[in-house]
């Protein structure tokens, strides 16, 4: 397109139009820059104090920080070779603690009233393991004295020691066992500091519904993948 | 073609320095470019000290911005930019700029040659300075700074009908303004002709 002619009139002579500025203008402009550098500073400062604070008062109060509830969620069902979700919660916890020599009975009725608190490092782990359908193994270290063997009939929950864990499989104590078919699942737990009495009832009304047949794990692997990849997030140790 | 190498390299050392925001460059900058940003402010305000000031409001942001500048471009230019949007900006803030002028419809055609040869750069920044704010905004972005009318109309949010009648109507009150010189240089030719 053709440039008009007075574009090209006015263009050619004002394009390269220069005009000194006063000489006090690099001042007024000097003087504005120290005055932007010096607020740069201080919002600079105000920022990293703002976040050593925030990182001190977080190292502070972590440890107190109460922690991640235990609710998982996980359903199967086999019929048919057909996985049905369907919604069960599982909160493996403590419930007792039993001899090797004479195994115990415990059930959600005879729960401790007290919290699982207390934590020591150099208890040994429990078993809880129901009748050869599902079993928990937990990393106790609360003391001993805290933990409540329970027996009572039926017998859906039997307390062990852990370095009875072989034996306990091949004891028979089951009376009303409707999935004996169904192989054990051994879940090890280091339970928190604040598990709560409601919890350790579902825990167990869970283990109760394995052992009855009210719910089933038919397909074991991925019930034992699943669990451990939950409960790995809260400190759960071990498998088998 | 050393000076030229020299400049560059110059140049390219003063820009480093102004990000590292050592004040000498700032100034050597500055120093180097002033007049030709203050040519470009006072093309678009006619007040030569408030040109100043949006020249100085400029250099600010081009300190302030200089971690955007990219090498690949030419840093003149970069700046012209910046200087053209703080104009805009001022003019925005202080002026209405889209007023109507009435024109005669049929301006006669001026001789270019001879409005080249007889005027003067202060003349015809007088010329420019005379036209209503957004007639001087747009035939300053369209026909020298070379900007598009679409261009235009993002930058100073009109539509681009309303940048073309702009310029197209300080194109007719500037054409009228050379039609009213060479009567005059007429008039002074006659006059001394009769002498």
């Amino acid at each position: 397109m053709e440039r008009h002619k007075i574009d090209k009139l006015f263009a050619d002579k004002l394009k390269t139009l220069e005009q000194k500025p006063s000489t006090n203008t690099w001042q007024e402009i000097a003087q504005s820059l120290d005055k932007n550098s010096n607020n740069n500073r201080w919002r600079r400062l105000g920022i990293a104090v703002s976040i050593v604070l925030f990182c001190t008062i977080g190292i502070i109060l972590l440890p107190y920080s109460t922690p991640k509830p235990l609710n998982y969620h996980y359903a199967a069902d086999n019929e048919d070779n057909n996985i049905v979700p369907k919604e069960v919660i599982i909160i493996p916890v403590i419930i007792g603690l039993q001899p090797a020599s004479s195994p115990q009975i415990a059930t959600s009725a005879d729960i401790t009233d007290k919290p699982a608190t207390g934590v020591e490092d150099n208890l040994p782990p429990i078993t809880v393991t129901t009748n050869s359908a599902a079993s928990l193994i937990a990393d106790s270290r609360i003391p001993e004295q805290q933990l409540k063997p329970v027996i009572q009939e039926p017998l859906p929950i039997q307390v062990i020691s852990p370095h009875d864990n072989a034996t306990a499989s091949t004891q028979n104590i089951s009376t009303t066992n409707k999935q004996s078919e169904t192989q054990p699942v051994t879940i090890i737990y280091k339970p928190g500091p604040l598990e709560e009495k409601s919890k350790l009832s579902k825990a167990l009304t869970y283990m109760e519904q394995v052992r009855t047949g009210e719910k089933k794990i038919l397909n074991l692997e991925k019930f034992r993948n699943n669990i451990q990849t939950k409960f790995k997030k809260n400190k759960l140790v071990n498998s088998k | 073609m050393k000076l030229t190498i020299n400049k560059s390299i110059n140049r390219e050392i003063l820009i480093d320095g102004c990000r590292k925001n050592h004040r000498h460059a700032q100034q050597e900058i500055y120093n180097l470019i002033a007049p030709k940003m203050l040519g470009v402010c006072r093309r678009y305000i006619n007040d030569k000290l408030e040109a100043e000031g949006v020249m100085m409001s400029g250099f600010l942001k081009v300190f302030d911005k200089i971690d955007q500048f990219t090498d690949t471009g030419s840093f003149e230019a970069w700046i012209r930019k910046i200087m053209v949007n703080e104009c805009l900006l001022y003019i925005r803030k202080n002026k209405n700029m889209y007023l109507e002028v009435d024109l005669e419809n049929a301006v006669a055609e001026p001789n270019y040659e001879l409005a080249s040869t007889n005027l003067d750069t202060d003349e015809l920044l007088l010329l420019i300075d005379k036209l209503p704010v957004g007639y001087k905004t747009v035939f300053n972005m369209f026909a020298i700074e070379g900007y598009s009318h679409k261009e235009i109309s993002e930058m100073l949010d009109i539509t681009e009908s309303t940048s073309k009648s702009q310029l197209s109507r300080a194109r007719k009150l500037l054409q009228k303004q050379l039609l009213d010189k060479e009567s005059a240089w007429d008039k002074n030719i006659r006059r001394h002709g009769k002498a």
